[in-house]
């Protein structure tokens, strides 16, 4: 009895050496690249500048002749960006899930063509869109209607780019949540969507009542992980546009983004731009954990139950 | 039981029109690309009779010339880097990052799904936490350690930087190894194997083909991300980051049909593994929600 104690022991042992053995590695990367990452952001953002208050980047942000301007500019844009990706997006992409879902003709074509646009790279979908944009579409609408007025034309000083960059955000981003859903909306049993039709209930009735409710929790994650990414996002501005937008036009993912990489291609390392826009990282980081939490708590609270 | 047949409603009807028109924008706009790459730019731009969208009056390869022509600048001193660089740069890129992406989240779960420690749930509650709070831009925090660390401007320096624990891919092999008997490695291990020939003859046999989806859609993840490399690997371009650089700063490969054709090439090697592995890249892309 105590020799089979022992072994236990000692098998114990070797899994505990082993375990960790495993772990090693991950969490010594997690602690430099997310622990001392993050714990760097704050050293960054408060580093003292010789004459100034520690808060100096912090109270660069909201310095109206400074950057206040620009940032409130890419808030505005992020949420507006936001908000019709999620209305005309989510809606859409469910209701192409449910047409898949249903099995009906065409469904797998449909569902390897949405699917598609996930798997090339942005920038390719964006030279060919932007391409064709730019250099074909004005020639195909002249000789179809024999109008010189070249539509949705793409570049930094047409307000209409907006309209043309989030036509292609949203023809490019159905593919793997409208594949979520539909795997999602496929485990919904036969026997219930018969009932409801011996019931005499319709498309929509089925779509709304059985079908949404079923899928909300899947739908809950990519509303939360859509909201957490609305300052991170650049909804391919940066690739339609390189550098060439104004600050104040762009959303927040973009700004961040431009910023860093034009300070990152200098060559050289500057320590100014860097420790401004970790602060900036901060204030919008602090801004959005409650913001996506809260809206993680509404969500599971409020919505409707399977 | 005979299988219910679904059938068509005005909505679905709807839906159908709308989705082949989908289609239809889909296929048109690749059509477009494809007779593009296939025209010679002075045809394309011709002042007089410029030919945007009908088929090519010469069929021009601007594939090949891109293999002859294209050359990136990488930096004052250096010799530009030709089409053989940069297609190996994005394979190293990418295929290395891809594999430790995939690897380190694999071993970190078969350690926290088979081994029962309080650290397994240590370990899964930060894989979680990590993966719900948004932090935003720690891009020049990352940017700042990784010249700290002298891994900028290095490959296996993003190799590095990729190998983490973090990501929705733990919890799918979580998943994974949580679902296998405890008996298969009870019974080895009675029969004298140790822990690493449990791992390597039973534990990774068993999700080699979840392993392999994995590393697939991460594959395609770093081989199609330009940013990355072109923040962090200024010396060393890969083909997403050449696209990017062709089309924004006039080089010497910026004019339409030379600029398809490149996109084409980016987009080949991913077209053919999606067409190998459709099902794979496909199939496994369930979620319950973070709730379930």
């Amino acid at each position: 009895m105590k020799t089979t104690t022992k072994k236990k022991g000692i098998g114990r042992r070797g899994d505990l050496i082993f375990h960790w053995a495993l772990l090693i590695w991950p969490l010594a990367q997690f602690a430099v690249f997310y622990v001392a990452v993050n714990f760097n952001s704050f050293k960054m953002a408060f580093e003292r500048v010789p004459g100034k208050s520690i808060f100096y980047y912090f109270q660069n942000i909201f310095d109206a002749d400074y950057m206040w301007l620009d940032v409130w500019g890419a808030v505005k844009t992020s949420a507006i960006f936001y908000v019709i990706s999620m209305v005309v997006s989510v809606p859409l992409a469910l209701l192409f899930a449910y047409y898949i879902s249903k099995k009906l003709w065409g469904g797998k074509l449909f569902r390897l063509f949405l699917f598609l646009p996930s798997i090339v790279s942005s920038m390719v979908m964006v030279v060919l869109f932007h391409q064709f944009v730019d250099k074909a579409l004005g020639t195909i609408w002249e000789d179809l209607f024999h109008s010189s007025n070249k539509p949705l034309l793409i570049s930094p000083s047409n307000p209409d780019s907006y309209i043309s960059v989030m036509l292609f955000y949203i023809w490019t981003n159905f593919g793997t949540t409208t594949l979520i859903y539909s795997n999602k909306m496929a485990e919904i049993s036969p026997e219930t969507l018969e009932a409801a039709q011996l019931d005499g209930a319709t498309s929509w009735q089925e779509f709304f009542h059985i079908v949404i409710p079923f899928t909300y929790p899947t739908l809950s994650v990519f509303l939360v992980t859509g909201f957490a990414t609305i300052f991170t996002n650049q909804y391919n501005l940066f690739s339609f546009f390189g550098s060439g937008l104004g600050f104040d036009t762009g959303t927040m993912g973009y700004y961040i983004f431009n910023a860093v990489q034009d300070a990152a291609g200098k060559g050289s390392y500057d320590a100014t731009v860097f420790n401004q826009y970790a602060a900036l990282s901060l204030v919008v980081t602090a801004v959005l954990v409650p913001l996506t939490l809260g809206l993680r708590w509404a969500l599971d609270k409020f919505g409707p139950q399977e | 039981m005979a299988k219910r047949k679904n059938k068509f409603s005005p909505l679905t009807i709807v839906l159908c029109a709308v989705l082949c028109l989908y289609v239809l924008s889909m296929l048109g706009i690749f059509y477009w690309g494809t007779i593009t790459a296939f025209k010679k730019p002075s045809e394309f731009k011709h002042f007089d009779d410029p030919n945007t969208y009908k088929l090519p009056k010469l069929w021009y390869c601007n594939i090949i010339d891109a293999f002859n022509v294209l050359r990136m600048e990488v930096g004052a001193g250096k010799p530009d880097a030709e089409f053989g660089n940069i297609l190996l740069n994005s394979l190293l890129y990418a295929m290395g990052c891809a594999f430790f992406k995939t690897l380190v989240p694999c071993l970190t779960a078969y350690s926290c799904a088979r081994f029962n420690f309080k650290s397994s749930k240590v370990v899964h509650s930060i894989v979680l936490i990590a993966m719900i709070v948004p932090i935003v831009g720690s891009l020049p925090s990352e940017l700042d350690m990784a010249y700290r660390l002298r891994f900028h401007d290095h490959i296996w320096g993003l190799w590095i930087m990729s190998a983490n624990m973090l990501g929705m891919y733990f919890f799918v092999m979580y998943s994974a190894f949580k679902a296998m008997p405890m008996g298969y490695s009870e019974a080895a291990k009675i029969d004298g194997a140790s822990n690493l020939q449990v791992l390597l003859r039973i534990g990774m046999p068993l999700i080699k083909n979840l392993f392999f989806t994995v590393f697939l859609i991460n594959f395609v993840e770093f081989w199609n991300n330009y940013q990355s490399p072109q923040v962090y690997l200024p010396s060393h371009p890969t083909l997403g980051y050449t696209l990017f650089f062709q089309m924004k700063s006039n080089g010497n490969f910026s004019e339409t049909p030379q600029l398809i054709a490149l996109a084409i090439i980016v987009f080949s090697p991913v077209l053919l593994l999606f067409l190998i592995f459709q099902e794979k890249l496909m199939g496994n892309l369930t979620l319950g929600g973070l709730k379930g």
